[in-house]
């Protein structure tokens, strides 16, 4: 797509005042995330507010979305990052996927058609490779910096830390997100409520400690993995790159193998905060045994795209993104067919979600969550911590949220087939099979 | 690696070292892993690596080596049954009522009395079918927030969803007892629990044992009658409506020797409904030398009406205000005597009782306190004749709907028509009084009068649009599914956009989702 002239982008604003403001605010210093697709660019700009107003200009309307308050369109931060991105500097350049947040203001359908209307983007070889180069760098120093900052706060202990103030988080995530590693500064902005979680009795007294430290041990992880990127398989590195928060061009994972098969939607999950929400699409294949996950996510005020129907069969091409059980994928084009009639794979008693999980930590430390198929539990205990229950008497905790009196209600204490996701702590449950076919949770 | 891998074993204790270590600080505790050898082995200089290595090691040790929980206790699975679930038709609609996807206006959701979540778990009961488990969540919920579902969701909610509230302290009005029947309310220790139960559970035993066994409630209550506190037994004696016979009637008789002033009016309140009372019966004989019937040869007889005087200390016993003036101390009198004493002594119908006391020079205290009667003693002959003599619809309520209807229909059509208190009186139309008349007769409506409310208010509304607007609750919650048809057609006509159209359209909408509803249960497997 051609970059716009000034003209037009100023033609856009809706009076003189927004004109100039957008001018104050078109500087770099003032931004942060900054990104650019081919028709989509957007950035982080630091206002009067605690938290930057997160900007997104969809560029083949154009369109305008932004977390400000303001009722004008497009606002002054529209305005200046589109001012930015012309007078561009290259900083706005080179990241192929959107963060989360930056989803466009305009449905992906319509985006799509329009994108592939124009016809590809010409490519620079030159300057994408100078791109990456840049962009490495920037990683590299960010580790750098990340480890430092890891080390004084383990020669400090976890007890100073916990007495730091958000900012102590904050500023540090803030770090990352410059350095282009926005999945690490989302973990750090994360431990801020870990450490200010209640002193648990379970453990000793400090069960934020113990979690802390998983999390801590975690990044380290990341920062010595990074340094020893060359030497890692390619799962390996791509579980790395999934943790530092590098995203991945969709052309990318469309150009890797693709996996056809009937896939059954057996599960799907919401998560997330008033930011930012992501969902979780299950799939798995009946002939190949698959099970693989699609994710999209949507900004605050967002629907989260309604992907797939649970219990639907979709005859269909998955691509798979790079990494370790249980990959991420994406589905190829449009399915050749959809119909009902989908179930879980097949299940396993309780045993079975710890193997699973202990066979995905073995190959990817970084691995939050695995899903699982229960065969023949029950759900239990409904006045103190529910949990579920295989007819060996093996227990798995649930999370305690008002779920369960719906599960209650689905299952009425008798042995059922579950879908869910293990992560080490709680189960997470999104499906249960009824007599009238899969029911979400 | 397995769930019993190596490092599970070790943990403990390394795992111990490190928090401490961590805690504090490597700045001040040395940490060297001793009690861990894979990150001894790394050969790393800084504590703070080691540290963090270690912390990376046992992170994932734990989340690998993790054992399943044992569960000891017993599980409990809700009891099997005994209904079959609601159709499948009819649980779609449900799912629409409850998942917002029907836009309910004012006039069908609310909890009122047009309900459809409502209706719908009516018809559910009726048909003899129960909630299916997916919809037992949010029908609990929403009979939580609106108490006036409470009484249908119970008969429909299937002995799952007794088991599931049974669980849950918000849901506790929903959990039946399946034993309450047998050992809960008509075994011994019911006398234990109306001994000593709080006051409020006390009026509920007792409410519920009345309107089941009111001769055994009555029994239960005197036995601890002395001991009661005057505002208890002011309570319990009003408790007493439900079931009330003229078994009661030495019991409420006694009461009016009570102490406390609120006990004894309580009694004689009740015994306003008990003309075959002696109270009843002293009312007749204070009554009868005030009336006098003169019989005229060539004019119409005449009803002559002396005032009582002061109450003397038995009329003060039966409630009989001391300080009231004359007229409402007639008014009293005529309320609380039985109504059949008229008939009696003049050998009057009920109608003709009545066009002799509104030709009385006390016309106005007749009329309230025949209708004080009427309504307390719920006499539908003397209603009837009320409504026929007088034109109004302060009577209806006592009577049974068909009655109700027939005798409301010559009222409503009254309004639609040209002259005093109809159109064209230049008075507008008595909005209120259309409401009282409507509200009068209950639901749901029989065709016939159904049909001429509709076909009446289309001709009102010719003159003044918006007067269907208040009368939208009513309407919906008791025209008939069957005059669907008619509804449409007079949205339809209704051409100007506003609250007219909108309150018809919802009524509309309303009977064809109650329609639906009627149909999905009756038809369906």
């Amino acid at each position: 797509m051609p970059r716009w002239s000034r003209d037009q982008v100023l033609a856009l604003a809706p009076d003189a005042r927004s004109v100039a403001a957008a001018r104050r605010l078109a500087r770099p210093g003032t931004w942060s995330g900054l990104g650019s697709t081919d028709s989509l660019v957007w950035g982080r700009c630091q206002g009067s507010g605690k938290d930057p107003y997160q900007v997104t200009v969809d560029l083949s309307e154009p369109a305008f979305r932004c977390s400000c308050p303001s009722r004008k369109q497009p606002c002054k931060h529209g305005l200046a990052l589109l001012l930015l991105w012309f007078e561009g500097d290259g900083s706005l350049d080179g990241v192929a996927d959107a963060p989360g947040w930056a989803a466009p203001p305009i449905p992906r359908p319509e985006r799509g058609a329009r994108r592939a209307a124009d016809g590809a983007a010409v490519a620079d070889p030159e300057a994408q490779a100078r791109r990456r180069a840049e962009r490495l760098e920037l990683m590299d120093r960010g580790l750098d910096d990340l480890e430092r900052w890891l080390f004084d706060l383990v020669r400090g202990g976890l007890a100073a830390a916990r007495a730091q103030p958000y900012a102590f988080w904050d500023t540090a995530a803030a770090r990352l997100v410059d350095a282009q590693l926005p999945g690490l500064a989302e973990r750090v902005r994360a431990a801020a409520t870990l450490v200010a979680g209640p002193a648990g009795v379970a453990t000793g007294g400090a069960a934020w400690a113990h979690d802390l430290l998983d999390e801590l041990g975690l990044w380290w992880l990341a920062v010595r993995g990074w340094r020893r990127r060359d030497d890692l398989d390619e799962a390996t590195a791509a579980n790395l790159r999934v943790v530092l928060g590098w995203p991945r061009a969709s052309e990318e994972v469309l150009a890797g193998p693709h996996v056809a098969d009937r896939w059954h939607i057996v599960g799907l999950r919401e998560d997330g905060d008033d930011r930012l929400r992501s969902q979780r699409t299950w799939l798995w294949g009946e002939a190949t045994g698959g099970l693989h996950v699609l994710l999209d996510f949507a900004a605050a005020g967002q629907a989260l795209r309604l992907a797939h129907v649970l219990g639907s069969v979709i005859d269909a091409d998955l691509a798979l993104y790079p990494g370790s059980h249980p990959r991420r994928a994406m589905v190829v084009g449009v399915p050749r067919t959809i119909e009902a009639g989908g179930h879980l794979p097949p299940g396993t008693p309780v045993e079975g979600a710890l193997e699973t999980l202990a066979d995905a930590v073995a190959t990817n430390p970084f691995c939050p969550r695995v899903p699982v198929s229960l065969a023949g539990v029950r759900v239990t205990g409904a006045a103190r911590g529910s949990v579920v229950v295989d007819d060996g008497g093996c227990a798995l905790p649930l999370r305690q949220t008002e779920d369960r009196w719906r599960l209650l209600a689905l299952t009425a204490g008798r042995p059922v087939d579950l879908f869910g996701e293990w992560d080490g702590r709680h189960l997470h449950l999104c499906t249960v099979a009824s007599e009238n076919g899969l029911v979400g949770l | 690696m397995s769930a019993n891998g190596p490092v599970a074993g070790a943990a403990t204790s390394a795992e111990d070292e490190l928090v401490a270590a961590a805690l504090l600080g490597v700045g001040r505790r040395p940490y060297d892993a001793t009690h861990l050898a894979s990150v001894a082995g790394l050969g790393l200089a800084r504590p703070e690596a080691r540290i963090l290595a270690a912390a990376a090691v046992l992170g994932a040790g734990r989340r690998v080596g993790r054992r399943a929980d044992r569960f000891e206790g017993a599980i409990d699975e809700a009891p099997p049954e005994d209904l079959a679930a609601a159709p499948e038709a009819a649980v779609q609609l449900l799912e629409l009522l409850v998942g917002g996807q029907v836009p309910l206006s004012g006039v069908m959701g609310g909890g009122g009395e047009g309900d459809l979540v409502g209706h719908w778990l009516t018809a559910c009961a009726a048909a003899g079918r129960r909630l299916p488990p997916p919809l037992l969540l949010p029908i609990l919920d929403a009979a939580t927030r609106r108490t006036v579902l409470r009484p249908p969701t119970l008969r429909a909610l299937g002995r799952r969803g007794a088991w599931l509230a049974a669980m849950n302290p918000t849901w506790a009005w929903a959990a039946t007892d399946a034993d309450a029947d047998t050992d809960g309310q008509h075994g011994d220790d019911v006398e234990a629990r109306w001994a000593t139960a709080p006051r409020p559970v006390r009026l509920a035993l007792l409410a519920s044992l009345r309107a089941q066994a009111p001769d055994q409630a009555r029994t239960l209550l005197a036995t601890t009658w002395p001991r009661e506190t005057a505002a208890d037994r002011a309570a319990l004696v009003e408790a007493l409506r439900t079931g009330l016979s003229d078994d009661d009637e030495p019991f409420l008789e006694a009461a009016l020797d009570d102490r406390a002033a609120a006990v004894r009016t309580a009694a004689a309140g009740l015994l306003d409904s008990l003309p075959r009372s002696r109270r009843g019966a002293r009312m007749a004989v204070r009554l009868a030398p005030l009336v006098h019937l003169d019989r005229r040869r060539l004019r119409d007889d005449h009803l002559d009406v002396d005032l009582p005087g002061g109450p003397d200390a038995a009329a003060r016993r039966d409630g009989l205000a001391a300080g009231a003036k004359g007229v409402v101390r007639l008014e009293q009198l005529v309320g609380a005597t039985p109504l059949t004493w008229w008939e009696q002594e003049f050998d009057q119908s009920p109608a003709e009782a009545l066009r002799l006391a509104g030709a009385s020079t006390v016309a106005n205290a007749l009329n309230r306190g025949f209708l004080a009667a009427l309504r307390a003693q719920h006499d539908p002959r003397w209603a009837a004749a009320h409504v026929a003599e007088h034109g109004n619809p302060m009577a209806l309520a006592v009577l049974d709907a068909p009655t109700a209807a027939r005798l409301a229909l010559p009222l409503l059509q009254a309004r639609a028509t040209p002259g005093p208190g109809g159109l064209g009186s230049g008075v507008g139309v008595n909005r209120a009084a259309l409401q009282h008349l409507l509200g009068a007769v209950a639901g749901p409506w029989n065709d016939l009068f159904a049909t001429a409310v509709i076909d009446v208010l289309r001709r009102i509304a010719g003159v003044d649009p918006t007067v269907v607007v208040p009368l939208g609750p009513v309407l919906a919650a008791r025209l008939p599914p069957s005059t669907a048809a008619h509804v449409e057609g007079w949205a339809a006509a209704i051409t100007t956009l506003g609250p007219a159209g909108d309150t018809v359209r919802s009524i509309h909408h309303t009977l064809t989702l109650r329609r639906a509803i009627d149909e999905a249960f009756h038809d369906q497997p």
